[in-house]
Formats: C-alpha cells, structure tokens, sequence
C-alpha cells in the first residue's frame, strides 16, 4: 500500500516536472534535493531557511526534497527527480547517467583517507593487517572506509572490518587498543590525535579528494541554474544571508557555518573516477 | 407543627433522640461537606490534568509528525493518528497537510457511566487543539486533537460513589454506637429518676446500684452519698427534735422556775415550775420585764442586778422571792447569760429554786450538828476529866509507899489508864476529824531539830526490842519550815511506832527527801521504811481506813485502835498531802507521806548554833554497820566541813587508821558503833588505846543500847563520849564539841530551878474536881507555888475579890458559875476597878475542839490548857502568865524533847527535881547508870543470901535514885523490896527482885537514851 501510494506519488511528480520544463518553470518551484544529514527534520530545518533566501534573492523557487533513507536519495538523483542537488551521489558510477553539473561547491579543501595505526603498534605495512581487525567509521564513510578498504583490496590485503558508527568511535576505539588499525579522515585524525594526545602512524594515505557540491540538472534553464548560483555564492557576503547560514549551522551545532564558492565539474572528476574503479562496494548516505 | 422546632427539641425529643439526631445531621453535614471539597478538589485535578494531556499530546505529536511530514510520508503519520487515538482519552486525531489532504483517526468513544446531573455538576469539557507543523520555517500541515473527558467523569463517579458508600457505612457504625452506648448509659439515669422520686415521696432508704458509664456512676454515687447525707440529716434532726422535745419536756415539767429574759430584761420564756412558784401565767409573765414582776428581793451577791437584767456573768446566790400574793419564798437562783452562735449576748436564763423547807431542815441539821458538838465537847470533858484524875492520882499513889500488890495494882490502873487515854485521844481526833472541825497551828520550826526530837521518844521503844532506829535528812531539804508540828509528829509518831511495833528484828529508817522546792514552799517526802512482817498487797488501801489493821488479829497480838493510820491518812490530806505504802510480805514496808509547807520567812532560832570554824577540815573517821546511820553521819559530818573517813566495820576502822598514821595524817576524833560484828566499837577503842601512836586520837561511841558495865567499860577505855542512838546532828555536834573540849554554842543554857529563879506565885485554882483539885495543888507544890482552891466559879470569884494572886486556872466547866462565867465576871471588875492590874486567867479544859480555846479567849481569858496536865506544860504556862518571858523549861527540851513517858520514868518530874538542870541531871544519870548495876548486884546477893537487913538498905538507896529520876514504877519495885527486907519477909522477894532488875534495865536504856534529851 505504502509503495504503491509512493510509486503514484513519483509519478505525479515527474509528470509535474516534466510540465515544469515545458512551460510552467515560472510557477513550479524546483526541487533541491539534498543528502539526509541525522533526520529528515533537522536536515529541513536546516535547509529550509537556506532555500527560502535563495528562493527569495534568486527568484528561483526551491522547494527541499528529503528522502527518506540514503538509497532513496541514490534512487531520486538516478532517476533525475531532483533539479538541484546538494549530495555526492551523482558521483557514483550507478549515477552518472543523471548529467548533473556541479556549479558551486562548500568551502574547504580536499582531504585524504588514511590507514593509521598507533606508534607502538607492531604493524608496519598493510600487509600486517592481513586477517585483523580494522575499524571504520561506517559503511558510507568515503575518506573513512571506501578509499582506505579500496586501497586494501586492490593489495589483496583482507580485513574483518567493524562500523564504529562514526569517526570520532573509530579513533576512539583505537586509541583503547581494541583494534589494530583504524579507516579514518586524515584531518580529524590529526585534530583526535592532538586533542587526545595520541601518537600514530599513517600506514596508508589517500589522494586528496573534495567533499560535496552543488549540482544542477542539465534541463534545468541555464539562468536559473546561474541565479541560484549567484545568490549561493553571495550568500555569505550578504548579512542577512550570513545571518541565515548561521542560524541553520546553530541547528546541528555546527563550529562554522556553510559557505558556497564557485566550482568545476572537473574538480570532482578524481572522485568520479575512483567510484567507476572501486573495488569496494559502495554505500552512500 | 404548632410548636417552634426550638421548643420541639427541647420538650420533646430524648437525649437519645438529640444525640442520635444532632451527631447524625453533623456526621451527614460533615460528609457531605468532605465529598463535596474531595470531589471539587477531585474536578479540578482531573481539569488540569486533561488540559496537561492535551498539551503532552501536542508537544509529542508535533515534532513526531515533522520528520513523515518533511519527507511526506503520510503511512507513518497515520500510523502516529492511530496510535494516538487508541488512548481512551483522545477522541480524535487529524493531520490535515498544506493542500488540505486529511489523515484522521477517532478514538475509541468511552460511555459515561454516571447520571447526567453529575455530569453537569462536574462539567468537565471536551478539550481541542490543532496546531500548524512548521519546520525550518515552513509549513507542512496541521494537528488536530480532541481529548474526551468521559475517562475522568467516570473516575470520578466511580470514586464519589465509594466514598458515598464509606461515609454512609461510617455514618451508620458511628450511629449505632452511638445509640448502644446512650442507652446503657441512660438506663441508669432512668432508674435515677425513678429512685429520686421515690425519695422525694419519702423512702429516704433508696439506693441505686452502681451501673453505666463512669459519669453515670458519678451521678449515682453522688445521688447516693446526698441520699445518705439527707437521711443521715433527717435521723439527726429527728434526734435533735426528740431531745428537744424531751428538753423542752424537761423544762416545762421542772418542778424548778425556770425562765429566761432578753437584753432588755423583758421575759421571754416561763414554765410551768414558775407558775407554780410566782403564780403568773405564761402569758402574764411573757413580755413583761422582770423589773415589773419584782421576781426575787436581791439578798444574794447580785440579786439587785438580777432584776435589772444586767448580768453578762453566770451566778448562783440564794434569795426571797416575791410571788403575785406578795409572799416571800427562799430561793436559790442560778442565772447563765445566753448568747447566740456569734457569742452576741441574748439575755439570761433563770433558775429558780424554792428551797424554804431545804433551809429549814438546814437550820435542823446544823442544830443537831451543834447539839453533837456540844455533847463531844461534853463527852470529851466527862471522859477526860475523870481520866485525868486516875492517871495523875496513879501517879502519886505510886510515890506513895505501897506494898507490892498494891504497886502492881496501882501501876496496871496506871497504864490502863495511860492506854485508854491514848484511845480517847485518837477517838477524840477522829471526831474531830470526821466532824471536818480538825485545824492545824501551823508554827516555824528547824526540821532537823524537830525530827530528831520526835524520833529520839521512840529510840527507848525500838532499842527496846533490839531494833535499829535511824533517820536521813537529804542535805538539801530546807530547815526552816512552817507547819503544824503537832500534827507532824504526830502522823510520824504513828508511822514509826507502827514500824517498830510490826518489827521484830533488823531496823526502821526514817529518811526525808524533797519532791518539790520553790522559793516559797517545799513538799517534804517522809519514808519510813521497817523490816517487819509486811502487808499483803489487798490490805494496803484497807489499812488507811479507820478501824480497820491488816488482819483482825493484827488487833489482839499487836493491840492499838486502828485508827493510827487513819487519823494519819487525814491530817496528810488536811496538809494536802498523801499517804501511801510500799511493801513485800516479809520483808518489810515502807510508808511514805508527802505534805507541802511553807518555807519560814526568817530562820527557826536553833537550840545548837552553826558549827564553828574550828570543825573545818577536822579529820574524822566514823564506823558504823548499819548503812543508814554512816549515810546519815557523812551527811552530818560533810555538812560542817569536817573531813570524814566512813567505814562500815571495826577491821575498816583499824585499817584507815593505821593508813592515816602511815601518812602522817591523823584522826582527831573517831566515832565507832558500839555494836558491830566481828570487831565491836569497844574492841575498836581498846585498840586504840592500846597503840601508842595513836594517843592523841579522841574517841566516842555510839549505841543503840546500853549493856550493862557499857559505861564502866568506855571510862576504862577512855572513850571521851557515849551518845545513844538515834543522833540528832545539834546533838551530836555538842558531843563533838564537848570531846574536843570546846564549848557548845547552844543559845540558852538549861533552865536553872524555879525554886531559885520565878518567883513564887499565888495561884488560884478553880476546879471541882476533887481528884484534879489534889492533883493541880501538887503540882504547884512541886513547882514551888501557893495554891488556893475554889470549888466552882462563884467561889473563885469570891476568892478574887478577898486575896491578890497572881494567876487564877480556870476549869471551865464546874457548878453554880462555869469559867468563862467566872472569867467574866473577874474582867468586870478589873474593868469597874482600874486599880487592879488584869490578872491572868488560864483555862483548864478536858474540851478537844478548837472553837473552845477561841470561846475560852473570848471570854477574857489569857492561856489554855488541856487535861490533863502536864507538869512542864503548867510550869511554862504559869511562866508565860506570870510575865517570865524565860520559857521555865524550853519547849523543845522539856516537851518536845522528853521521851514518851516510858513505864518507869518520869522525865518530866526527873527534872523539876533537880530544878531543870539539864547538866545536872546529866550527871545524876550517867552515875546512877554505873551506880545501878552495883546496887542491883548488891540487891540480888542479899536475895540470894537472905539477907533482909542488906536488901532493905541497898533497896531504900536504890529507891532514893530512882525518886530522884522520877522512875515511879522502878522506885515502886524497890520499895517493894525495901518494905519486904524491913519486915523480913523475903518470900516473893526473887520473883520481885527480878522484876526490879526487868525494870532496871528498861530504864537504864531509857536514861541513856534521854541523857542528852
């Protein structure tokens, strides 16, 4: 019953968007689809402020899109559902028939995953780990688990892996000396390490990849799509618009708010590259 | 319902009905009230708490429905509406999204059990509230929410009926009790009731049993406790209306006037007796005041008041009433003054006595009295007189010279006569007693002295029968007393002469104590205490009554009248005194007598002065057996500072004396009883003498009784005195004296002889007595007077008016003119003749009574005296009469100190031969006491030789000594002898002989006893 009121409900909205496209582009709000991030509710706390300010300076109607699980989110961008897009799902090889075009990006730089072990751990190479156990941060985790066990897979290298749920269990079980080695992200590694005072020894390191980006769909009008860029990319310049990311990062707590820069597809191509060649198998959020 | 509920309640409904009713409406009141505020409270909680749940609800559904409505997931927002709605409490719950398209869910709908006023009352409402989802500033649809209050009205139905239930449950148990307890309790109170009516219509006997609660019981017990109370009361008032019924009896039926009068001396009561007596009615007398009624003439103390009712005090007098006739009435009045309960005077009640006949018989009895009187006088006179004649005549029928039988006729005449007049004098005494007509001369006198004098009459009789007599005077007892010597000695006399006649063998002591002394008087405790046979313990009380003894036969071997101790037993109580006795059958007893006297103002002048200085510190050792006599000579000695040694027998003596010479401290005088066992005082003394170191010791010896050759053999041992027992301390103090050669400081030397000294007097003798006239006219011879005779008053009278004399002794009681008659009439014609000096007129009655010497005084005489006549009584008389203020003989030593006389020794008349010279006598004594012996040896050689010639002779000088000493009945025997040896008829000579030597040695006791007497 529930999937059938959802396969109807899918249904209804791609027609809809198919009539968006021809002609009811000024009424029809476009949706933004964005990865969940905790639960649906506070993913749209957060960015229903975002999206009405953009909506509002841009004069491009945003309406969110939260799907219910990661898969399902996987499943809308596949299927070209969404017309904007905050996720790294349109990366996977699955995927990378949608067309998405990266226009924007959040602020940071590009970080590796690393394989580490403690200073005192008698395992000097990957090779070591041949059988341990290492743990990860979670099955989805790209700099935590997919690039460090594709790394270990393509030396032939076997390890029983265990999900710590997070990075911060990961390191934490570590640093008790529960497992041997951990998956992690290299730069909040270094933050654990500093913080709790704990010496390692980076087994394995990883290119340096970006996180997510904003996408648009290729049907989606060019100026909207550069609008929404626009506006994106002010947003922190503007008080009012800095005065909205800030309240949307007090929602999940955040250090500092979002900030939007300009990106290339380009950039990400390392990324989409390495999901068309994984030998892991790849989970997203 | 015409009466006020008020009223209802009061009148008509039972404690039990209120308590059922008022307790019921409060506990009914009281949860009603409780459920009311329960429920309220009840209400308001349940409000609060649906309005809490509706917004729980709310809070909860909000953010649970975001995350569906976010994503748009409406299966897990129905699911949520669902699960919602399931509660019994919410009725409804909707989502409804932006485009109107509803997600709703209806609760399961809850019926209300309870009626619909209590829904209505509770009023609880259906409460609703949508509420729009908004997330991250957008709205993704709506709640709806309805909450059902049917859930909590049926609680609080549920609960209001239970509580409902419980209270009315409480209501009824409480109720009931209520009624239980009330009715166990008011049962009582019922039965109360009942018994307080009963009560009240006089069963005043009812009583409830105890029963019901304790307040109940209270009321019980106190209905009770009033119950008895009441007739208690009821029985006290009925007594009290009884007696004063039987008082009010009395009164009215008293054959005695009695009436009463108020403070205004208005009468207020009058009886039936005071009709008789006055002859008013009640209600003449009632109301009037007594002044009016005139009711008695006051003779009595205050009758003159009485009238005038103005007494406060009670009153008893005698008076002449004056009845309504007018008639006089002797009457005794008794009047007491009444006062109410506050001691506030009310008026007086009136007794009032006819006693005119009481008088008139008073009048006859004290005629009769009189007439007794007069005839004991009469008697007393009749009696004595005659005896005085046949004791006086004896007496010098014995001087005469008589031959045997005739002397022992005439002496037994003689102490018959001397016995029977001893009966008529305590016969005489004992009337007088018993007529209450008894007075006492209470006079100064030393009692040492006067003890001493009194006992020292009996010594001969105690030594007499080998008894020891000793008297103790305590140190303290005061000396100078006033009293009735007389009597004194008289009772001791008694006491003592009892004690030696009821001993025969051991001692009588006399001791004196003090049981009481103040500065003005002094009760004297005498004891005389005798070792005799005793009186039984029934006997005691009854020997104090008048002619009773201790055993009748008590009478024939002892003799005596039995009214010694009577007699005595009344002049102690005259004296305020008591008598009483200790005694052991046996052993012994002792009669005690306390008396109070007065303490002399000035001291009693003493024959024997205080001791000199010189007896201070003198060393004196004195041995006696008999514990009595060494108590009294240390009292005596220690008494004038003499440092005495007292030892009880002669080894003793010996003892402290060769200790004291050891010492270089020795006796100076040693006084040694004669008789002591073992080693005697002569043995004692001849010890002395013997030791050569003992020389200068001074000794004396005491006796109970003289041996014979006891006074050779203490001039043989030197012995510087010999004192006869018992000692009166002046008397020993002038032996002391005499031994250590110092003079005694006796105030007045012996009287010299009246011969030499009172001048001769002419003396009138009025007396019709043949016997007496003789007997008085020998006397005066003896004294050295002239001597006239007059038979009776008129020739008494005569005999004034022709010759001077220089006394007149007036019998009173003679023929033609009596004495006082005769008295009269001399004092009327010294009286018609101031020329003529007031000649001196003494009495000579046989009258006993008291009232006679004051008629004799009365009549104009100067003296009295009593037959019969006693020489030194009529010498000393004469003297006083005479102007010679020296008394002829002193009192003391010529009565007081004489002994009895004894049956062959005249003191009295020893003495008036030689003139009174004490001195003189003295010596005449001591050698006729070493003569004697000599003269009786001589006398029973002549007996037992034959010798007539030698026996007359030796006898004729015996009886010259004899003579001289006034031994009658011894210079009889001896003239007996003298008669026999000069007709030369010696038969019956030894039996006579040896009744001279009987006599001889009785007065050889009696002489020594009184040397010093």
């Amino acid at each position: 019953m529930k999937r059938k009121w959802l396969v109807t409900a899918v249904l209804a909205v791609s027609l809809l968007a198919g009539f968006g496209t021809h002609g009811w582009s000024q009424s029809r709000p476009l949706s933004f689809g964005v990865i969940i991030w905790r639960s649906p509710t506070l993913t749209a706390q957060f960015w229903n402020p975002i999206l009405r300010y953009v909506s509002e300076r841009s004069g491009v109607p945003l309406q969110l899109k939260v799907a219910q699980t990661g898969t399902e989110h996987s499943a809308m961008v596949r299927r070209g559902e969404l017309d904007f897009l905050y996720s790294n799902h349109n990366f996977i090889k699955e995927n990378g028939e949608s067309g998405y075009r990266v226009f924007a990006r959040t602020r940071g730089d590009a970080e590796r995953g690393e394989i580490v072990v403690l200073q005192q751990s008698p395992i000097q190479s990957l090779s070591d780990l041949e059988g341990k156990e290492m743990v990860f941060p979670h099955a989805a985790a790209f700099l935590g688990y997919h690039l460090p066990m594709d790394a270990l897979l393509r030396k032939g290298i076997h390890v029983k892996p265990l999900f710590a749920g997070n990075q911060e269990g990961a390191m934490g079980q570590l640093k008790a000396g529960r497992v041997v080695a951990a998956g992690v992200n290299a730069e909040v590694m270094r933050a654990f390490a500093q913080r709790e005072n704990v010496a390692y020894r980076v087994l394995w390191s990883s290119e340096k990849y970006l996180s997510l980006a904003l996408s648009a769909l290729p049907s989606v009008p060019p100026e909207k799509v550069k609008a929404v860029r626009e506006v994106f990319l002010q947003m922190a310049e503007d008080p009012e618009g800095a005065k909205v990311l800030e309240s949307s990062a007090a929602v999940l707590k955040q250090a500092s708010p979002l900030r939007f820069i300009a990106a290339k597809d380009a950039e990400f191509e390392n990324m989409r590259r390495f999901y068309r060649t994984a030998l892991v198998k790849v989970e997203l959020q | 319902m015409t009466l006020p509920l008020g009223r209802l309640w009061r009148d008509r409904f039972s404690l039990t009905a209120r308590l059922v009713l008022g307790s019921g409406l409060a506990l009914v009141g009281c949860a009603v009230a409780l459920l009311y505020f329960i429920l309220k409270g009840e209400i308001a909680d349940h409000r609060v708490t649906l309005r809490e749940r509706l917004d729980e609800e709310m809070r909860f559904a909000i953010p649970a429905l975001s995350g569906p409505a976010v994503v748009g997931d409406y299966a897990v927002i129905e699911q949520l509406a669902r699960a919602t709605a399931r509660h019994p409490v919410v009725s409804r719950f909707s989502w409804t999204d932006n485009t109107g398209h509803p997600v709703a869910a209806v609760g399961a709908g809850i019926k209300t059990d309870a009626p619909q006023w209590f829904i209505d009352w509770v009023d609880l409402p259906v409460l609703e509230q949508s509420q729009a989802v908004i997330v991250g500033g957008d709205r993704y649809g709506t709640v709806f929410l309805r909450l059902d209050p049917a859930t909590s009205i049926n609680k609080l139905w549920h609960g209001f009926l239970q509580r409902l239930g419980i209270l009315l449950l409480g209501a009824g148990v409480s109720l009931g009790v209520t009624l239980v307890t009330l009715r166990g309790a008011v049962q009582p109170l019922h039965e109360l009731a009942a018994s307080a009516r009963r009560f009240g219509h006089g069963d005043y006997a009812v009583r409830i049993s105890l029963a019901g609660p304790p307040e109940t019981a209270q009321c019980i017990r106190a209905f009770n406790s009033m119950a008895e109370n009441i007739e208690s009361l009821l029985g006290s008032l009925h007594r009290s209306e009884q007696k004063n019924r039987l008082l009010v009896t009395q009164v009215e039926q008293s054959s005695d006037a009695i009436f009463s009068h108020n403070q205004n001396g208005v009468v207020t009561s009058w009886n039936r007796g005071a009709t008789r007596l006055y002859g008013y009615s009640p209600a003449e007398a009632i109301g009037r005041p007594l002044r009016e009624l005139d009711l008695w003439q006051g003779r009595g103390p205050r009758g003159d008041t009485a009238a005038r009712g103005e007494r406060a005090e009670p009153a008893s007098f005698e008076a002449h009433a004056r009845t309504r006739s007018g008639e006089l009435v002797v009457v005794s009045v008794v009047t007491t003054p009444l006062h109410d309960e506050g001691g506030h005077p009310l008026g007086e009640l009136a007794i009032v006595r006819d006693i005119s006949s009481l008088k008139q018989k008073e009048a006859a009895a004290e005629a009769a009295n009189r007439a007794k009187s007069e005839f004991l006088a009469t008697m007393s006179h009749e009696i004595r007189t005659p005896m005085n004649g046949v004791i006086g005549m004896t007496a010098l029928l014995l001087d005469t010279t008589l031959t045997r039988e005739q002397r022992e006729y005439a002496e037994t005449v003689h102490r018959s006569g001397e016995a029977l007049l001893s009966i008529i004098n305590d016969i005489l005494d004992f009337s007088k007693i018993e007529a209450g007509r008894l007075e006492l001369e209470p006079v100064p006198f030393g009692l040492r002295e006067t003890l001493g004098e009194m006992l020292k009459t009996l010594g001969p009789l105690a030594h007499g029968k080998g008894l020891e007599l000793a008297y103790e005077i305590r140190p303290d007892v005061p000396d100078d007393l006033v009293g009735d010597t007389g009597r004194l000695g008289q009772i001791l006399l008694n006491l003592v002469g009892n004690a030696i006649k009821f001993t025969e063998r051991g001692e009588v002591a006399v001791r004196v104590d003090t049981e009481a002394v103040t500065a003005e008087t002094v009760t004297l405790k005498v004891s005389v205490q005798d070792t005799g046979i005793g009186i039984p313990d029934d006997k005691r009380t009854l020997i104090f009554d008048a002619f009773a003894q201790a055993d009748a036969s008590t009478t024939r071997r002892f003799g005596g009248t039995g009214l010694g101790l009577a007699i005595s037993r009344s002049l102690v109580e005259r004296m305020s005194g008591r008598i009483w006795l200790e005694s052991e059958v046996g052993r012994g007893s002792t009669f005690h007598f306390a008396v109070e006297l007065r303490r002399a103002e000035q001291p009693v002048p003493k024959r024997v002065a205080a001791p000199p200085r010189a007896l201070r510190g003198l060393t004196v050792l004195a041995a006696d057996d008999n514990a009595t006599n060494r108590r009294l000579l240390e009292a005596t000695l220690t008494s004038w500072g003499v440092a005495a040694t007292i030892v009880a027998d002669g080894r003793s003596a010996l003892a402290a004396l060769e200790q004291a010479r050891a010492s270089g401290r020795m006796f100076r005088l040693v006084l040694l009883d004669a008789r002591m066992p073992d080693l005697d005082g002569f043995a004692v003394a001849e010890r002395i003498r013997q030791e050569p170191g003992l020389a200068g010791v001074i000794v004396m010896l005491l006796t109970s009784d003289v041996m014979s050759g006891d006074l050779a053999r203490c001039r043989q041992l030197g012995v510087a005195r010999h004192l006869v027992k018992p000692l009166s301390p002046s008397e020993l103090l002038n032996a002391v004296l005499l031994a250590l050669g110092q003079s005694p400081e006796a105030p007045s030397p012996p009287a010299q002889g009246r011969a030499d000294t009172s001048p001769r007097l002419h003396v009138l003798v009025a007396e019709d007595n043949p016997v007496n006239q003789v007997l008085i006219v020998r006397l005066l011879e003896k004294l050295g007077h002239h001597s006239v005779l007059a038979g009776n008053g008129e020739e008494a009278v005569r005999a004034y008016e022709t010759r001077a004399f220089d006394v007149v002794l007036m019998d009173v009681q003679m023929p033609v003119m009596d004495g006082l008659a005769a008295t009269a009439a001399i004092r009327e014609r010294e009286a018609r003749d101031p020329s003529r000096r007031r000649l001196p007129i003494m009495a000579l009655t046989a009258f006993a009574l008291r009232g006679d010497r004051e008629r004799c005084l009365a009549a104009g005489m100067d003296d009295y005296l009593t037959k019969p006549i006693k020489p030194d009584d009529l010498a000393a008389a004469l003297n006083r009469l005479s102007g010679d203020e020296r008394p002829a003989a002193p009192p003391a030593a010529s009565a007081a100190s004489a002994p009895a006389a004894g049956p062959g020794f005249d003191f009295s008349a020893a003495l008036s031969y030689v003139g009174g010279d004490r001195a003189l006598l003295d010596e005449l004594l001591a050698i006729f006491a070493e003569d004697a012996p000599v003269r009786m040896d001589a006398i029973r050689r002549a007996i037992a030789s034959g010798d007539a010639q030698e026996l007359m002779r030796e006898a004729h000088t015996l009886k010259g000594a004899l003579k001289v000493l006034g031994a009658a009945a011894a210079a009889g025997l001896a003239q007996d002898l003298e008669t026999r040896g000069g007709d030369g008829d010696l038969n019956g000579a030894r039996e006579a002989g040896a009744a001279l030597e009987r006599a001889m040695d009785r007065l050889t006791q009696e002489l020594l006893a009184s040397r010093r007497g």
